[in-house]
């Protein structure tokens, strides 16, 4: 077997034994990544089922009339506490006794029935969670109490409800079967993605050659007939597949997270239709490959200069900066983007999952991102063989 | 005819029909330090190591012993000088020079998370050997080196004797006819410190070229056929202990090193 071949497999054997590396690879986004979102979607759906049950106490101020409205209130869940004086019903806000306080106009019956507006003055703490709660929910009972009074006016005057809305929009989509969850993915996915394979490689990347220099095993190491390039390409393969792995388990992850219907209510309600198919797969493997190679040939140049594991770590911190802040651009740079952005690192990736995700694929932008992906990780892996090849570099320990 | 060119020369001539397993002629090393500026760490290094012999390379801590060794290993370039290691040339077929060596260090780790038979598989691997022949030769060290309670025990569990072992097997999966050994009972109790003499005696009954660096005069006085003395770089003597004993005039080892080294500081 060819000697790369066999650093390869020995390699992989050791990492696929490596608990570190199985946890952040496979484990934690393939089950914490679900459990999370999960969570956090039951968190969010208790909260706003317990925020629709609560009743809310509202100190109300209305010298005149109002009764009807009054009404709606508390049938909408609002526990009204009359009070004469505004100063009153501020204070019981401050003293947090009521959430809101609802100042309604003198004339508020008079102004209704003669086709004017009657105000509702609603005062409320912007620092109280509950109270701005409070605020939505005075909001949307009004805006309904409102909207009730418009048919009543119309039809006092024969008039249809159509009179209100010359022309409506009706909006539809063309992806019927991968709808909105496809657009929240599209998001989200490119930039876990990403991260992920990066993060997910830098273990065991330090583990094989700073961790070997660490150990001392790299000197029987080069004392084989295997010659340098043949040990690192070897490494360096087993770095890449890990990345591709970290890359995939983390997509996989994220797609589970949003099969599941508490978890994907966060984001949408039809999420829980998103599909992938299998030419989707394929091009983001595609697109994996060259940013996988990248970021296991920048880690293994790291591995190398570095005389230990704990100084590898300490030149990752700046190097993350470099792939987190083109991962997180991504999220807010339109699918269609200017074509420049495909000669940038990482971010070139993303776009690229993310117009694959959309289905929004430019040929142009694809090629030429493909191509400096390419580039950028031969140049990489250039490096990575040449500083392995620097005896000096790699017997400092 | 240009120096370099000559030393090669010599070099093959002399490492002719393998008469000399190890031959170093005019060996130099220097490294470029930052803050020392250029460090010679071998200087004209020059000596043979015949068939069954074990030579030893004697010195304090940063003599030079493993940067000879790394050098003859083919792991360092060397500076100037050339070498002939099993008939093969250091600076034009590394490959096979490391292909004829064995190679041991007092600080070898083993792969925590591979089991020893993996470990002696990988390492046979990278030697060339496959299947059949290389069970075989698992099967063979495991049986010599008693290896049977342990070999598909991870290397993390294994105890320190047990290591030495499994080292040693690592280091002849291949049945080199040379054996580079740099300071191999360092840090070692003195159990296991006998598995690794023994070894080297039995290398040297199989015909075997070792070449030993330590800096512990027993193991020296014990083992070694012949001595190479060397210090700051460079080699201030050579011969069997007899030798080095008439020329200084002591019996200890200890008090022979001393001496060659104060000779060799007196004239500088």
């Amino acid at each position: 077997m060819n000697r790369t071949l066999v650093v390869f497999w020995k390699e992989l054997r050791e990492v696929l034994r490596d608990r570190r590396v199985l946890f952040s690879v496979a484990v934690s986004p393939l089950l914490l990544t679900p459990l999370l979102l999960w969570g956090i979607g039951m968190m969010v759906q208790q909260r706003e089922e317990s925020a629709r049950k609560v009743v809310i106490p509202v100190a109300l101020v209305a010298p005149r009339g109002g009764e009807e409205f009054i009404a709606a209130l508390e049938g909408g869940g609002v526990a009204i506490r009359r009070v004469t004086e505004r100063k009153q019903a501020e204070a019981m806000l401050r003293n947090r006794q009521v959430k809101a306080v609802v100042l309604l106009d003198e004339q508020f019956d008079e102004r209704l029935h003669n086709e004017s507006t009657a105000r509702v003055v609603v005062l409320f703490d912007p620092l109280n969670d509950s109270s701005r709660d409070a605020v939505q929910r005075l909001k949307a009972l009004t805006e309904h109490f409102s909207a009730e009074w418009v048919q009543r006016r119309l039809a006092r005057r024969f008039i249809g409800a159509e009179f209100t809305q010359p022309v409506a929009i009706v909006t539809q989509t063309i992806q019927a079967e991968n709808p909105v969850g496809n657009l929240i993915l599209s998001i989200i996915l490119p930039y876990v993605i990403v991260l992920s394979a990066f993060f997910g490689a830098v273990s065991p990347a330090f583990d094989l050659v700073a961790g070997e220099k660490e150990r001392g095993t790299i000197e029987t190491l080069l004392a084989t007939p295997a010659s340098r390039r043949q040990i690192v390409w070897g490494k360096f393969l087993t770095v890449t597949v890990v990345c591709m792995a970290a890359a995939i388990f983390a997509m996989l992850g994220m797609l589970l997270a949003f099969a599941l219907p508490t978890s994907s209510r966060i984001f949408t309600e039809q999420a829980g239709k998103f599909s992938l198919s299998l030419p989707v797969l394929g091009a983001l493997v595609v697109t994996l490959l060259p940013l996988t190679v990248f970021y296991s040939a920048v880690l293994t140049i790291i591995s190398t200069f570095a005389r230990n594991q704990k100084e590898a770590q300490t030149y990752l911190i700046p190097l993350s900066t470099l792939i987190v802040l083109p991962a997180v651009a991504s999220m807010f740079t339109r699918t269609e983007s200017a074509l420049w952005l495909a000669a940038v690192p990482v971010l070139n990736s993303a776009m690229i999952i993310k117009q694959v995700l959309t289905g929004i694929v430019e040929p142009s932008f694809m090629v030429l991102s493909l191509l400096v992906s390419c580039a950028v990780a031969a140049i990489a892996l250039q490096i990575a063989t040449r500083l392995f090849e620097r005896e000096t570099v790699l017997l400092s320990s | 005819m240009h120096s370099e060119t000559r030393i090669r020369f010599r070099v093959s001539l002399l490492a002719k029909g393998l008469q000399r397993m190890v031959t170093a002629l005019g060996l130099s090393k220097v490294f470029t330090d930052r803050k020392r500026g250029a460090v010679v760490a071998l200087d004209e290094v020059s000596f043979e190591a015949r068939p069954g012999e074990v030579f030893g390379i004697l010195g304090v801590n940063g003599a030079g012993k493993t940067t000879l060794l790394r050098v003859l290993g083919t792991i360092l370039t060397p500076s100037a000088g050339d070498a002939t290691v099993a008939g093969y040339n250091i600076r034009t077929q590394p490959q096979e020079v490391r292909q004829h060596i064995g190679y041991l260090t007092g600080s070898t780790a083993l792969y925590g998370r591979l089991t020893a038979r993996e470990m002696l598989a990988y390492f046979g691997s990278l030697y060339g050997l496959s299947g059949e022949m290389l069970r075989r030769r698992v099967d063979e060290l495991v049986e010599t080196l008693q290896m049977g309670e342990f070999i598909d025990g991870r290397c993390d569990r294994l105890s320190t004797g047990q290591r030495q072992r499994v080292s040693i097997a690592r280091s002849i999966i291949h049945n080199p006819p040379v054996m580079f050994m740099d300071e191999p009972t360092a840090g070692l109790d003195v159990v296991t410190s006998r598995t690794i003499m023994q070894f080297i005696e039995d290398s040297r009954r199989r015909g075997h070229t070792v070449l030993f660096s330590t800096h512990i005069m027993s193991e020296a006085e014990r083992l070694c056929d012949r001595i190479a003395v060397i210090h700051r770089g460079r080699i201030v003597a050579i011969g069997t202990l007899e030798e080095l004993r008439a020329r200084t005039g002591e019996r200890a080892l200890e008090l022979v090193f001393l001496s060659l080294i104060g000779e060799k500081e007196g004239e500088e």
